[in-house]
């Protein structure tokens, strides 16, 4: 597995994103509070322009329904664009507001203070 | 599909279903016949004689102001597609052979089919007036039509239009000439206008109103002949009209009517409105084909909408039930789902006949009409109430025994339209006093959604009753858009929105629904409770408020509120690191985004006062960054298309310039708007550009629920328009006016006179105390024309709070005001100062390149974002 760096830890402030240019693409490095990092494509397909790293973060419980039928309780964690506001499930790059849409994600790695990202054949080719 | 593909119709084993005509009904039929299934029982075949898939003609008129035919399109292609829906586009069928089962295509094809729905609609009829074959006479139909109608209309020479018919139709053909600018004559056969819907009286008083929009009315006028006319004024038009036969005159316009009262009236254009018959040819061109035809045209249906012949149907206004032809698409929609349930094989589902009011707004004219307009039942009684003065008349037609509503009309004043239409529709019994219904200034007896039974209708397009929209909301649809779309109420003409909303609201309070006022699911609090709480105990930070009185993580609503609310409170730096992730991104880079995620610039131009040299320095900037460069409504200047990574170096050389942020991206205060005053007007009484600098410099940067505007003008005249603006000063001889709570915008309000002759001191007291007052109460983006109307009490209240005191609170909201302006910094200075804070202005965090996907193309001699097949363009070039 390879990995690129791309920037320390304090260069994203707690509940803020950047934009990092990884192999000609536009990946967007989103940290929480709780100094999680996620990372997703930075173009919004919606206002079709390369702005997600500029949203806002934020959390919303939703509910799954398990096999047996239970409902179990999930709070995701998602950017909302800061142009028309739909929102993007920071984990998985689900959109929740049309089902349809799926942004690409991208592992990060965070080792000692510095922010790393695992390429993907995606991101490499 | 192309003719050549013509083979494919009977490819499968299933038989053959073939709809003629996509109009609005036959299209309606489609989508019926998929909802019951009947493509996966047969292969469903559409035959259109238009090039385009149906569209709204209902709106057609529409396509005038936006002329994009596009926008009145009802055919999802994907979804026919999709469903195996064969739409065969410009294909005019001109034989039906019932023996054989089979239909015939312009051009010879035929094609089977086990069921066929005629829905070919109807066709503008055009007396038969000698010269109504010039270019310049058109119908008023499809969009073809109109395309002809634009074509003639938008040459130089033409100016005069007359249209032929004062019904329904032409009213709103009279309608669009006026838009395009014509001289607009509408002739009228009949001694009346709208003689279907209203009764003589009602009818003169449209006219009257119709007159005072600039329409000439002409009724009683029979046409006789069209003179072609050799046009004077037009030398290259000469040509053409030359050759015609019937040439007479030399006239500077192109026709001449001539009425059999030996009158004439000079036009360029000619709109025949007439009627409509319903669209028959193909039998009436094949009278053995072996479909019956109405006395006077139409092809008759019985309660199943079927013809003679029962693999037969005929729907929407070419159908002749009960000798009536229906010129209205919600009966044509029910008769579209009868006919596909009859073919489904659901039987139990008939036609009965449709009612026929109307409520429409003609040229700005209220009018509407229900039942028995004409009182031609026997025994009737009618009710009128008329006012000249006003343009106003309306009448109730009732039985004799005064008990039920049999018809009504309505000009000048609609707003009793739904009530009557309900009680007519649901046979409801008439209160004691029934002209209490139509009087003005009487206490109507309430006829509230909650006194409706279940089965009334509400929206007559889509056949939808209160019952239906009540089991929608009740199985989840909670708001009005959830709905429309489950129940498709609304969705037609519109007319049935408010009632819509008024059922849905009923059946929310119903369903125990309180409205709720939570800022969002992380605060169960509004807005106002939480400005208390963080006051009250001092709270300085989003976590500190989320964990003491929310829950979960926070969003993009609850952050950009409290972030405000903080800054209201005590008016820290917004960019403070624990503030900064709050804001909006329009906060956070301190410019507004754009759609290209490019920002505008907008620097403060006080009371729009401005020196040569600042002028000059904008322009330089504008021109050494290559910006868009716009002036505002708000009396600045505006440079829109700057890069994240731009903006510092921009903004240095402004603040340098003394320019300050002019927070066109806060909400906050925009700007104060003035007019030039005393100082050169020769009107003036005050100086209305020092108060407005006054006043801009004082509360610029306060953070409240929304922007706040402001205006400031020298004399009555009110060129600043300051009775529009949140808070609006004007000059009197003894001092100054106030006005609050104005409002432009999506809901405009005038603002409403607060207190009069202030000196100035008073007068910065009063809106120092208002302000903060706002901040204290509104609710979550609440301008301030929401929140006074908001306010029990009402203007009272508030100038007791504010004049009187009356919460004994005036002392404190002048201190909390004057804190914020106290600590007042320009968050650009403060920014481009500071290293650590300039580094979030790059687009990459780890590369100092730009977004490439910004790109620009020059329009007007200016740059503006390309679009995205510019883009591809570019990219394929570049
Ligand atoms: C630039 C300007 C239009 C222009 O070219 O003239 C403008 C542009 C925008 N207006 Fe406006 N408004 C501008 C004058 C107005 C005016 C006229 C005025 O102020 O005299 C009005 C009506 C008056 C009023 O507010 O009562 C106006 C009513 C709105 C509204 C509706 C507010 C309402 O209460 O209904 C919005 C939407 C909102 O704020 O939620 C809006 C929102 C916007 C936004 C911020 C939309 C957005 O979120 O991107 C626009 C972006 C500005 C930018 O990128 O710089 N703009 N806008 C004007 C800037 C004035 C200034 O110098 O600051
Ligand atoms: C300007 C205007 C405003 C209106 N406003 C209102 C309103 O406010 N409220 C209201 O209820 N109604 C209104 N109407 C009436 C409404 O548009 C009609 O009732 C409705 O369109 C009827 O639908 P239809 O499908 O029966 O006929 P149409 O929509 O006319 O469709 C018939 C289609 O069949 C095609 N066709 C005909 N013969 C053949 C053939 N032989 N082969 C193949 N195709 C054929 C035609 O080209 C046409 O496309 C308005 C109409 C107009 C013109
Ligand atoms: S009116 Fe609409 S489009 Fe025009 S500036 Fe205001 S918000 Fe933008
Ligand atoms: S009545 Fe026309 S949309 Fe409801």
């Amino acid at each position: 597995m390879t990995t690129q760096l791309i920037c320390k830890l304090e260069d994203i402030i707690p509940e803020g994103g950047v934009c990092a240019l990884i192999e000609g693409k536009q990946v967007a490095i989103f940290r929480t509070k709780d100094d999680q990092l996620f990372a997703l494509d930075n173009y919004d397909p919606f206002s079709k322009a390369n702005v997600l790293s500029r949203g806002l973060i934020g959390g919303t419980f939703l509910e799954d329904t398990a096999e047996d039928g239970s409902t179990i309780k999930r709070e995701v964690i998602y950017i909302a664009s800061p142009i028309y506001k739909q929102r993007f499930d920071l984990a998985t790059g689900q959109c929740l507001d049309d089902d349809g849409i799926k942004l690409n994600s991208h592992t990060i790695i965070l080792k000692d203070n510095d922010v790393l990202i695992c390429l993907k054949d995606s991101l490499a080719a | 599909m192309s003719k050549a593909d013509m083979s494919n119709t009977n490819s499968t084993n299933k038989p053959n279903l073939v709809v003629v005509g996509n109009g609005m009904v036959g299209h309606h039929f489609v989508e019926k016949a998929i909802e019951l299934g009947l493509n996966d029982t047969y292969d469903i075949h559409v035959f259109a004689e238009e090039d385009r898939p149906a569209y709204d003609r209902v709106y057609l008129s529409s396509y005038f102001e936006h002329k994009d035919a596009s926008k009145l399109n009802l055919v999802d292609i994907e979804h026919y597609d999709t469903t195996a829906i064969k739409l065969h586009l410009n294909q005019r069928i001109v034989d039906i052979n019932s023996k054989n089962h089979s239909i015939t295509i312009e051009g010879g094809e035929s094609v089977t089919y086990e069921k066929l729905v005629l829905a070919t609609g109807s066709y503008p009829f055009v007396p038969p007036i000698e010269g109504r074959d010039h270019s310049h006479c058109h119908v008023y139909r499809t969009i073809a039509d109109l395309e002809k109608i634009l074509e003639t209309a938008q040459k130089s020479n033409v100016k005069k239009g007359v249209v032929v018919g004062g019904g329904l139709l032409g009213l709103e053909a009279a309608k669009a000439l006026v838009t395009l600018g014509l001289d607009t004559y509408v002739v009228e056969f009949a001694p009346q206008l709208m003689g279907v819907q209203l009764d003589p009286a009602g009818g003169e008083i449209l006219k009257k109103k119709i007159e005072a929009l600039g329409v000439t009315v002409l009724t009683g006028k029979n046409t006789k002949e069209i003179v072609h006319n050799r046009c004077i004024s037009m030398n290259h038009d000469i040509h053409q009209t030359a050759e015609q036969p019937g040439i007479h005159l030399e006239k500077d316009t192109f026709l001449t009517m001539k009425f059999t009262d030996d009158t004439e009236l000079d036009t360029d254009l000619i709109l025949f409105s007439a009627g409509i018959r319903p669209q028959d040819g193909i039998m009436k061109n094949n009278p053995e084909c072996g479909v019956t035809l109405g006395g006077r045209g139409g092809i008759l249906i019985n309660d199943f909408c079927q013809t003679n012949n029962e693999d037969i149907y005929a729907i929407g206004e070419c159908a002749v039930w009960d000798n009536k032809v229906f010129g209205l698409v919600a009966p044509g929609y029910t008769m579209a789902s009868i006919c596909a349930a009859q073919i489904a094989g659901d039987t139990e589902k008939t036609f009965t006949g449709a009612d026929m009011s109307t409520k429409l707004k003609l040229m700005g004219v209220d009018v509407g009409s229900i039942g028995d307009a004409h009182a031609k039942t026997e025994g009737s009684l009618s009710y009128v109430y008329q006012n000249p003065n006003e343009g106003i008349y309306k009448k109730l037609v009732t039985s004799s025994d005064n008990k039920k509503l049999l018809g009504a009309v309505m000009v000048g004043d609609t707003e009793d339209y739904n009530n009557l239409l309900q009680l007519f529709l649901n046979d409801i019994d008439l209160p004691a006093h029934p002209e209490s219904l139509i009087l003005p200034n009487v206490e109507k007896p309430a006829m509230g959604v909650e006194n409706l039974p279940d089965t009334a209708t509400i929206c007559s397009c889509f056949n939808v009753t209160k019952g239906a929209i009540c089991g929608a909301v009740e199985d989840g649809a909670y708001s009005l858009a959830e709905v429309k779309s489950c129940t498709k109420a609304g969705t037609g003409c519109g007319g049935c929105a408010p009632m819509v909303k008024d059922v849905l609201g009923y059946q929310l309070t119903e369903l125990g629904f309180e409205v709720n006022n939570d800022l969002c699911e992380h605060f169960a609090y509004s807005r106002q409770e939480l400005y208390s709480l963080v006051r009250v105990q001092g709270i300085r930070t989003f976590d500190q408020l989320l964990t003491e009185h929310g829950s979960g993580h926070g969003c993009e609503i609850c952050k950009p509120a409290v972030a405000s609310i903080l800054s209201s409170c005590w008016n820290d730096y917004v960019l403070k690191t624990d503030l900064a992730p709050l804001q909006e991104t329009n906060d956070y880079y301190l410019g507004n985004i754009q759609k290209d995620g490019t920002y505008s610039v907008v620097p403060r131009v006080a009371g729009g006062e401005i020196t040569a040299d600042k002028l000059i320095v904008l322009g330089q900037v504008a021109k050494d960054f290559n910006l868009y460069t716009k002036i505002t409504g708000g009396q600045r200047v505006d440079l829109f298309g700057a890069r994240l990574e731009q903006l510092p170096d921009i903004w240095e050389r402004l603040v340098e310039a003394g320019f300050e942020t002019g927070h066109a991206y806060g909400k906050s205060l925009r700007t104060v708007k003035s007019c030039v005053g005393e100082n050169w007007c020769r009107y003036g009484v005050a100086d209305s550009v020092g108060l407005a600098l006054t006043l801009e410099n004082r509360y610029k940067g306060v953070r409240s629920p929304h922007k706040i505007k402001m205006g400031v003008s020298g004399c009555t005249r009110e060129c600043a328009e300051a009775q529009s603006k949140d808070f609006g000063i004007i000059a009197t001889e003894n001092g100054w006016n106030l006005y609050v709570a104005g409002n432009g915008g999506m809901v405009p309000r005038h603002g409403e006179l607060f207190a009069t002759d202030l000196d100035t001191e008073t007068l910065i007291k009063y809106i120092d105390r208002i302000t903060m007052f706002y901040i204290k109460t509104a609710d979550k983006l609440q301008r301030t024309s929401k929140w006074r109307e908001s306010l029990e009490g009402g203007l009272e209240y508030l100038q007791q709070v504010i004049i009187d005191d009356s919460l004994g609170i005036a002392q404190e909201l002048e201190d909390q005001m004057q804190l914020l302006v106290d600590n007042y910094v320009c968050e650009w200075k403060e920014t481009i100062t500071d290293k650590e804070k300039l580094k979030r202005f790059r687009h990459f965090v780890n590369s100092e390149l730009g977004d490439d996907n910004v790109v620009f193309v020059t329009e007007r001699e200016q740059i503006r974002p390309a679009t995205e097949d510019e883009k591809q363009v570019l990219e394929t070039v570049g």
